[in-house]
């Protein structure tokens, strides 16, 4: 293993992929904040430049990784040295496994780069976890209120053979985005029942918006165990409200505004607590983008060992460009109840495509760490287990067996 | 059974297409013993099967039937492999490497590591005449050099079977006559060395046992001597006679086998000349 990750590491160096990553590693960092515009505080133009570059260094690596990991097996299986690896007593399954340490390292080195470059170059804050308010089960009410549709004699009979799984994940869909109104003086509650144990000091983050969407002075007050605060904003639709230690997770937001609050109380509503250092935030992002570009580089030698050099690239940049295109193809289509039978099959296999590759390719690190969010304990540790621990040896196994059979002197 | 380092028992190899339709038979039943510390020449046409031969043998391929030993366990088994040297037809090497790196990495494949391994590499660059360009990349070396570097890849475990697909093939003259000698020391060292050549000068001066493959079977195969020996014909050598003695030997000669007798004076070989000549001009 040691020995074909230092040929694979050479083979990257001296053939200049190892110089160019980290050199447009740090262009981008160079170039990109003096390209940031915003039209708003120093915080928003903080979040853009984090979440510009690091994206940006993401797309490079998920490039340049494919690349050179498929140019890896490739450039062996088309000279046939495989063969003579396979009169070695070595197994062929370390010689991937060597192979695939070469780009990850690479891949190291470029987010070391990133990593100083905003640990040193952006201004930064503590990351903050995300409690959501605590709701009823919405597919439990979602069932319900069908039932008593369906029980209805007034509806229609046609309506009754409609397919319910569908119908149910519309109803949820549209449950998530309905917006509620907060009349003047009205009063609201909610639950954050994963802060009942705690006793920490948190923030409430409501976004809100009025009749017509302009900004207007937004006023009210928030009881949390026992404490009253009272808030103003006229700047941001963002409204922050700092509240003290205590337990309980009971809050209980009041309008005080002339005018009527417009929020929806699964995506507006949010308890923000104290989630560490910005530095270790960004440790763990870069931690989690590189297991993903470990997934990357396995399948790169895998396809690298299938197919010729450039079929495996070719392949391998339209397979990247359809998962980050899926998600969006499925949320604009999603309504095919009418379509025709090969376009339902075609979104079919794209709602597959994006279900297989939601993990790799959601960009959901970048976006949190420049928007100071925390993820879920656990979130991390899943996925990296589950990207280097099972799928990468699954990649690096179907690529040796594959090598074993496709080269022959 | 414990003297062949290569065993093959009624060995046939048909390759099938996509259906599994059978399209070739490129072996078919060969059975073959490759004795301990002999120089074993594979010849043949092309096509008749030395390649797939080597393949099996390697352990890359399996045979559709019959059975392959090397040092009396299957190929692919990692005891044979430990003792095991492969040279290709074609080099095959990293050109991003030096030929220190490429040995190194060689070695470390096989197994060694550590100071063992840095000797073993600096000996064989020495024995091939290739410690001065030691750290320069494999990419930018002549057809030789690079030969000569896969010999030696070949050579970094110290096999006790080297495997050798047609060994000379891209060499001068000189380089050819180097592979030789090379050939020669390992057989003298008692390591066992089979190997495949279209030139059949060179496999009739290094070799010791000869099997002759046509169209999947093995047409001829034994000790190289009991092989070409003309048993029908006598030569006798003698330093130069003068005309006189030659006439008196050669009625006498005539004499006595109640048949023709021919006189003349042995020629060198062109590789001996050829050698002999840059030799002088360089």
């Amino acid at each position: 293993m040691r020995a074909s990750f230092l040929v694979a590491w050479r083979y990257l160096a001296r053939g200049g992929a190892v110089p160019i990553l980290l050199c447009a590693t740090a262009l981008l960092h160079w170039l990109l904040p003096g390209l940031v515009r915003t039209d708003g505080s120093a915080e928003a133009v903080r979040e853009l430049t984090i979440y510009l570059s690091l994206a940006a260094v993401y797309a490079l690596l998920l490039i340049v990784s494919l690349v050179s990991a498929a140019s890896l097996t490739a450039s062996e299986r088309d000279a046939k040295r495989f063969a003579i690896a396979r009169t070695r007593p070595v197994c062929m399954a370390s010689v991937m496994a060597g192979k695939w340490c070469a780009p990850m390292l690479a891949a190291g080195l470029a987010l070391a780069v990133s990593a100083i470059w905003l640990l040193h170059g952006v201004a930064h804050e503590n990351s903050r976890y995300m409690l959501r308010p605590g709701h009823g089960d919405l597919y439990a009410m979602a069932e319900s209120e069908i039932d008593a549709y369906l029980a209805a004699p007034s509806t229609p009979e046609a309506l009754k053979t409609m397919d319910r799984k569908r119908v149910l994940s519309h109803m949820v869909a549209r449950e998530l985005e309905r917006k509620k109104v907060l009349a003047p003086g009205e009063t609201v509650k909610w639950n954050f029942d994963a802060l009942a144990q705690r006793k920490v000091p948190c923030t409430l983050q409501i976004r809100v918006a009025n009749e017509y969407g302009l900004k207007t002075d937004f006023r009210g007050k928030v009881k949390f165990g026992g404490e009253c605060v009272q808030f103003t904003n006229t700047t941001s639709r963002i409204i922050e409200v700092a509240l003290p230690a205590a337990a309980g997770g009971e809050v209980e937001f009041t309008n005080e505004s002339p005018v009527a609050i417009y929020y929806s109380p699964y995506r507006d509503v949010a308890l923000l607590v104290d989630g560490g250092t910005f530095a270790a935030n960004l440790l763990r992002t870069c931690v989690q983008i590189w297991a993903t570009i470990g997934v990357v580089t396995a399948l790169g030698l895998f396809m690298g060992a299938a197919v010729s050099r450039n079929v495996a690239v070719f392949a391998g940049v339209a397979m990247i460009v359809a998962s980050l295109a899926a998600p969006q193809i499925v949320e604009a289509q999603n309504d095919l109840a009418k379509a025709r039978l090969p376009d339902r099959i075609a979104l079919g296999m794209t709602r597959l495509v994006a279900a297989a590759t939601s993990q790799v390719m959601a960009p959901a690190p970048v976006d949190d760490l420049a928007s100071r969010l925390r993820q879920e304990d656990g979130v991390l540790e899943r996925q990296v287990a589950v990207d280097i621990a099972v799928i990468c040896p699954i990649l690096l196994l179907l690529a040796a067996s594959i090598a074993r059979r496709r080269d022959l002197p | 059974m414990n003297d062949c380092v290569v065993s093959l028992e009624g060995v046939s190899k048909t390759f099938r297409d996509f259906w599994m339709r059978p399209v070739t038979k490129a072996v078919d039943g060969i059975s073959l013993k490759v004795p301990r510390g002999t120089v074993f020449g594979l010849l043949g046409p092309n096509g008749s099967g030395k390649s797939t031969t080597i393949k099996m043998i390697l352990g890359l391929i399996r045979p559709t039937a019959g059975k392959v030993l090397l040092f009396g366990k299957p190929p692919q088994a990692r005891d044979a492999l430990k003792r095991l040297g492969y040279l290709p037809e074609l080099s095959r090497l990293h050109p991003f490497l030096t030929a220190r790196e490429t040995l190194m990495y060689h070695g470390a494949l096989a197994g060694l590591s550590g100071r063992l391994l840095r000797d073993r590499t600096a000996s064989l660059l020495a024995d091939t005449a290739l410690a001065h360009v030691a750290d320069r990349r494999v990419g930018t070396f002549s057809k030789g050099m690079a030969r000569r570097t896969a010999l030696a890849a070949a050579l970094v475990a110290s096999p006790e079977l080297l495997v050798l697909d047609e060994p000379t093939s891209g060499l001068d003259p000189i380089g050819t006559r180097a592979v030789k000698e090379l050939i020669r020391k390992l057989a003298s060292q008692g390591v066992t060395i089979l190997m495949t050549s279209h030139l059949l000068a060179d496999s009739q001066d290094v070799c010791t046992h000869l099997a002759i493959l046509a169209n999947g079977h093995i047409a001829a195969c034994g000790e190289k001597d009991e092989l070409l020996q003309k048993t029908d014909t006598t030569r006798f050598s003698v330093r130069n006679l003068s005309p006189a003695a030659q006439e008196a030997v050669k009625s006498e000669m005539e004499a006595l086998s109640g048949g023709e007798v021919v006189v003349d004076h042995p020629s060198a070989s062109l590789e001996d000349f050829f050698a002999k000549t840059v030799e002088a001009a360089e």
